[in-house]
């Protein structure tokens, strides 16, 4: 038991009370406090003569206990241990008799501050995986230095273990240390038969315990959830009823630990089954595999290297996840093959914000409301943030430990500990920015608490202790360089990936703008979105003018640019056999898929040519890359609908027939058509506005007047109008959401330059996305546009049915009652 | 201490957990410290504030939950509910306010472990999962004892089904997608490298369940639409309590184009506790490898278990998209029969959930390890 008070009450058993002084060995020691009594035994606080502080174990007992050579021999015992900077020193011991007259063994050792585990344990929130396997590795070592000494405790367990603030040789005094504070159970181990050893039993209770404290705090990450599970098995393992397979020894059971800590960070490989199991590098869990299937010849690589801040949009599926988490430097290294990363030009540290705000702060929509909860919302993001770059460093620390040495690691993370959480001190034996990570995610826990609870409860928001405010990010960025210059050239990029209405809403963008759009020496920005979803004005109203201080890449309209044609093909081409070697296949993409070859002399003709009902028409890899409107999830499933309705397998070494390709390509795309009914919001209009806009296209594929010059059938997806309108000033309250609806899903894509515009909202050239017009059994391919002013667009978002009918008849009649407002006749 | 390891699991958690049992007025104390009811235009909404207005119930505080849509159609049932008793103090709030503070302060000068009878019948999934996350995360400590009244006749009936079967597939109960809320009670897991998987629990009418469907994982409406099988959906598909009502599972498989190759789970609407173990044993097949989440569109005894359920296992996401508007006259008419469930004081729910998944060594007492 232990007692914080002085407890001079009745029945006490050895009648000893504070200020008495016991004179044992010669030497007086005065009580100052009982601090712990359980079995006839108890613990004083006391201070000798010369005023050094000693604790007094009293045991009580006979006489007969109590001869000379058992007293020498358990003061030789805990001599043997002096060395280990986890026991005490034992300075002496002695027979005793107490003011009430009972006989005892008073045993006099070193005084050590600490909280006993099993309170510190139930302080301990931010418990992690990193913390707990720091603490096994120092519990195992306390046993090791037991067994060395030929002992046994006997009595290991969480009351007779405090947890210090102690300097270990070679570590920081910041350093948490356990120290065994009873040494009167020490017992020669080779005296004991087996069932007489209880360390490695204790040891286990305590595992037990740290694992039962880690599983109640419900940790929601990944590593912690896989973490349990290894732990769940070690444990499993040590309790095995045989003691022969057991696992027994310190050794084995630190080991095993740190193999399961390892293996939580980096889940082990799982070869690809089939070469498309994944249609979105979100789902690859493996960084490995990641580096395996993604192909180089994107054609925006090049563009997001170096230090310049970006924004790289697209819609969903258009492959910037994949890219992200490609260039953040956890997935470099594991990458053997990887860039020269002075060519990368920075070290990247991937935030998702699916995984880490769309959950989180979705919810706050409103302005007024953002600002009321404004300090929890820079919080939470910078802690975040935090977290995902001590991860990356824990990945470097690993390996590359020459850039990231255990000194640097811990000057930053004592910078941040003293920053963030005063009173937080770190165990040795484990990475410092592990546990530092640890501290900070659940520091986020906390401020995500606070703002669910304020949501949710409508609980008055609580103060956040020690909140990093917007200025945190650069200095911790700035103590992280200073700490390890290898940063100074290969500068910390945060790849934000997703910062997207609705995943993060524009009123919290708003707030968070200030920090991701400032510019400082210390970290740079890229940012992904999707097209329209990131916002650029903050909430003091100041708008970041984008084409100036910062890259813009549109996915989209990069591919379907038509310079980058040849590059596109390369890519679509690249990415299946990157995924055909990364599952085993033998075969090539040219080989499966063969090029697009038309007698016709192109699929525009072949299409309304004699043989337009062969299905034979979308086939081989250039038409295939040409489907895609940037949107790379397009490219994986059509690939995948052909493999399987061509029952490839991995020996296959034929060309799949066109008419194969051609079906799969038209199922894909009314499967991609049909989704649209179902998306939320506006889906019923997206798709009925593709419904007319494509079945336009398709019609005056087969019934408009062929292009006077080349005798070509006009192909024409594309709308163009008659000058640059601002989505947000020109397109009327009721349908200005549809048609950001409809950049943001991709079904159209914008086609024009920023030509330093401020903003992004400029609509002008919209091009419909690829994939909707083999459903229509439309060409692809644009050879002419609809070129219309900003009127006929509204219609179009108003009324698709009635614009889209008078399109046609304005093209298959050429009605001259029609006036045309601007440009060439159709 | 030694002996073999066992795990907590969740079938331990809900073995001390009621089951309905039907609602017996002389079998339950008549007095409670608060009632929570929910103004909603179906009959039954009403039923127990019939037993306030006889007298054989007495309340001192009402909580009464009223919704933004259909508020002419609520009209009746607010009335009533305020009506039906002398209350000390009435509180009304919408369902998207302050549920949980406005039952914290109602409470809170209350001695002892405050009685509280929370009734169901006219609540919507949405509000079950707020009432059910408000009791399990306020530090309040209670007795929850919640009243549920079954309806006389459920819509739509067998008839509609046959006769205007895409009617009732394509409307249901209710019109149009209203909010999509991906962050109800537990917003779950979103990591990156593992899989979306959504486990549908649908009612009837297509648009809000393929909305879901749609926002987590687009794919899985080709696979509705389609008819293909798909690895990313698995359906928990009610089974009526009564007899009469059973072909409503082959209606519901109809209307969301369940075919033999869907992954299909067939669970009591009425056992909440099976709601749970089914999600449990998804959970435990694919926490390594999938994002999980559940719409709960179901029964409200489904929702009762989703919210319970995400509450022990806060890496599973709940999402619930209401309606644009409910169907009142579509609803279902009539008072049947009444159920009751006790819980333990919420104190203790909490900590009986928390010991999910921890170890003990066989021969001693539940996580005695710790502290030892």
């Amino acid at each position: 038991m232990l007692l914080d008070e002085d407890p001079s009450g009745p029945g006490f058993v050895s009648g000893l009370r504070t200020e008495i002084e016991l004179l044992l060995v010669g030497i007086r020691y005065r009580l100052i406090r009982l601090c712990a009594r359980s079995n006839g035994a108890e613990v004083w606080q006391t201070l000798d003569e010369f005023g050094s502080t000693r604790a007094v174990k009293i045991e009580l007992c006979g006489p007969e206990a109590l001869h000379q050579e058992a007293i020498r021999d358990r003061v030789s015992r805990a001599r043997r241990l002096e060395s280990s900077p986890y026991f005490p020193t034992m300075t002496n011991a002695c027979a005793l008799e107490t003011p009430s007259g009972t006989t005892g063994l008073a045993s006099i050792v070193e005084w050590i501050e600490g909280t006993p585990l099993s309170t510190w344990l139930a302080q301990q929130p931010a418990f992690g995986p990193h913390t707990m396997v720091g603490l096994i590795s120092q519990l195992c070592e306390i046993v090791e230095a037991l067994f060395e000494a030929d002992l046994e405790h006997l009595d290991l367990h969480m009351g007779n273990l405090l947890v210090s603030p102690t300097s270990l040789p070679s570590h920081s005094e910041q350093d948490l240390v356990l120290r065994v504070v009873d040494l009167s159970t020490l017992a020669d181990r080779s005296g004991l038969d087996w069932t007489q050893r209880h360390d490695i039993q204790g040891v286990i209770n305590i595992l037990l315990t740290f694992h039962n404290h880690l599983t109640r705090t419900r940790p929601d990450d990944r590593v912690s959830l896989r973490f349990l599970n290894g732990s769940e098995e070690m444990l499993y393992l040590m309790t095995d009823d045989d003691p022969g397979r057991a696992l027994s020894s310190p050794q084995a059971i630190r080991d095993g630990y740190q193999g399961v800590l390892y293996r939580s960070q980096s889940p082990s490989v799982r070869w690809l089954g089939s070469p498309f199991e994944y249609l979105s590098a979100e789902q690859i869990g493996d960084d490995t595999q990641l580096v395996e299937v993604f192909s180089e010849h994107v054609p925006w690589l090049e563009r997001l290297y170096g230090h310049t801040p970006t924004l790289l949009t697209g819609p969903r599926g258009c492959g910037k996840t994949t890219l992200f988490r490609w260039l953040s430097k956890p997935c470099q290294l594991t990458h053997r093959a990887a860039p020269d990363p002075e060519e990368i030009g920075f070290t990247g540290v991937f935030i998702s914000c699916r995984s880490v705000l769309h959950n989180r702060l979705s919810h706050i929509r409103d302005r007024e409301r953002a600002q009321k909860l404004r300090s929890h919302i820079v919080a939470y993001f910078t802690l975040v943030v935090t977290r995902e770059t001590l991860n990356t460093l824990q990945a470097m620390e690993l390996g590359e430990a020459d850039v990231v040495p255990r000194a640097a690691a811990l000057e930053v993370t004592q910078w941040l500990t003293a920053r963030l959480a005063p009173n937080e001190r770190l165990v040795p034996k484990a990475s410092p920015f592990g546990q530092a990570a640890e501290m900070v995610t659940h520091l986020a826990s906390q401020v995500y608490m606070a703002l669910r609870q304020e949501r949710d409860l409508r609980k008055a928001l609580p103060d956040v202790p020690a909140v990093p405010d917007e200025s945190f990010l650069e200095e911790l960025f700035q103590v992280t360089t200073s700490a390890m210059p290898h940063f100074r050239e290969q500068r910390f990029a945060l790849l934000i990936d997703d910062y997207s209405t609705p995943l993060v809403s524009e009123a919290v963008q708003a707030i968070l703008n200030r920090i991701i759009w400032s510019r400082n020496a210390a970290y740079t920005v890229k940012v992904s979105s999707e097209n329209h979803g990131a916002t650029f004005a903050d909430d003091l109203g100041a708008q970041i003018d984008i084409t100036r201080e910062m890259r813009v890449i549109d996915c989209g309209r990069d591919y379907m640019y038509r310079p980058n044609h040849a590059r596109s093909r390369q890519f679509a081409e690249d990415l299946l056999n990157k995924h055909l070697q990364a599952a085993a296949f033998v075969a090539d993409a040219e080989t499966l898929l063969g090029r697009s070859v038309y007698e016709e002399g192109s699929i525009g003709e072949a299409l309304v040519g004699p043989r337009a009902k062969d299905n034979t028409h979308y086939h081989g890899i250039d038409v295939i890359a040409h489907l895609c409107s940037g949107d790379i999830a397009t490219l994986l499933a059509i690939y995948s609908q052909i493999f399987e309705m061509g029952d490839v397998t991995p020996d296959s070494t034929e060309r799949i027939p066109n008419r194969i390709q051609h079906e799969a390509i038209e199922d894909v795309s009314r499967r991609m058509y049909a989704r649209l009914q179902h998306h939320h919001p506006y889906g019923p209009k997206l798709h009925i506005i593709v419904r007319e806009f494509a079945g336009l296209v398709a019609k005056l594929l087969r019934e408009a007047e062929p292009h006077s010059d080349t005798g070509k059938p006009r192909q024409v997806p594309r709308i163009e109008l008659d000058g640059d309108y601002d989505l947000h000033e020109e397109i009327p309250g009721d349908v200005s959401g549809l048609m950001e609806e409809l950049l943001r899903r991709g079904v159209f894509i914008e086609m024009t330059e920023s030509r330093g515009l401020r903003t992004l909202s400029t609509i002008s050239r919209l091009a419909l996305r690829r994939i909707y017009l083999p459903a229509f059994k439309a060409s692809p391919y644009k050879n002419e546009a609809i070129r219309r002013d900003i009127q006929w667009l509204i219609g179009l978002l108003r009324n698709p049915e009635a614009t889209c009918r008078e399109e046609y008849l304005r093209w298959t009649k050429r009605s001259s009652d029609v006036p045309l407002p601007f440009g060439e006749q159709p | 201490m030694t002996g073999r390891l066992v795990k907590v699991d969740l079938e331990q958690i809900l073995a001390g957990l009621p089951d309905p049992r039907p609602f017996d007025i002389n079998d339950v104390s008549p007095s409670f410290d608060a009632v929570i009811a929910v103004a909603g235009f179906e009959e039954r909404a009403t039923s127990l504030a019939d037993m306030f207005a006889s007298r054989r119930l007495t309340g001192k505080h009402l909580l009464l939950l009223e919704y933004p849509t259909n508020v002419n159609d609520n009209q009746a049932s607010k009335q009533r509910w305020l009506a039906c008793h002398n209350w000390t103090s009435t509180r009304q709030v919408a369902i998207s306010e302050a549920i949980a503070t406005t039952l914290e302060d109602m409470l809170r000068n209350e001695a002892g472990v405050p009685r509280v009878l929370i009734d169901l019948s006219g609540a919507s999934n949405l509000v079950v999962v707020k009432l059910m996350q408000a009791l399990l995360e306020l530090e309040l400590n209670m007795e929850p004892i919640f009243f549920y009244a079954e309806a006389e006749v459920y819509n739509p009936t067998r008839e509609e089904v046959d006769d205007d079967f895409e009617v009732v597939a394509n409307e249901g109960l209710s019109t149009g997608v209203g909010e999509l809320d991906v962050s109800v009670a537990r917003s779950g897991l979103a990591v990156d490298g593992l899989q979306p998987f959504l486990i549908a629990i649908p009612g009837w009418g297509r648009d809000r369940i393929r909305a879901i469907a749609s926002e987590v994982a687009p794919e899985i409406v080709d696979s509705i639409l389609d008819g293909s099988a798909s690895s990313r959906v698995a359906w928990i598909v009610g089974v009526p309590r009564l007899e009469e009502n059973q072909w409503r599972v082959e209606a519901l498989m109809r209307i969301h184009g369940l075919h033999d190759n869907a992954r299909v789970h067939r669970v009591e609407t009425f056992d909440y506790k099976a709601t749970m173990l089914r999600l449990e044993s998804l959970f435990q097949e694919m926490q390594n490898s999938h994002n999980l989440t559940v719409a709960p569109l179901g029964s409200k005894l489904q929702a009762l278990g989703c919210a319970m359920y995400c509450h022990v296992r806060p890496a599973v996401r709940a999402v619930l998209a209401t309606p644009q508007r409910y169907r009142a006259e579509a609803y279902s008419s009539g008072v049947g029969a009444t159920w009751q469930m006790t819980f333990p004081t919420t104190r203790a729910l909490r900590e009986r959930m928390r010991s999910l998944d921890t170890l003990d060594r066989e021969s001693d007492g539940p996580d005695a390890s710790a502290g030892s």
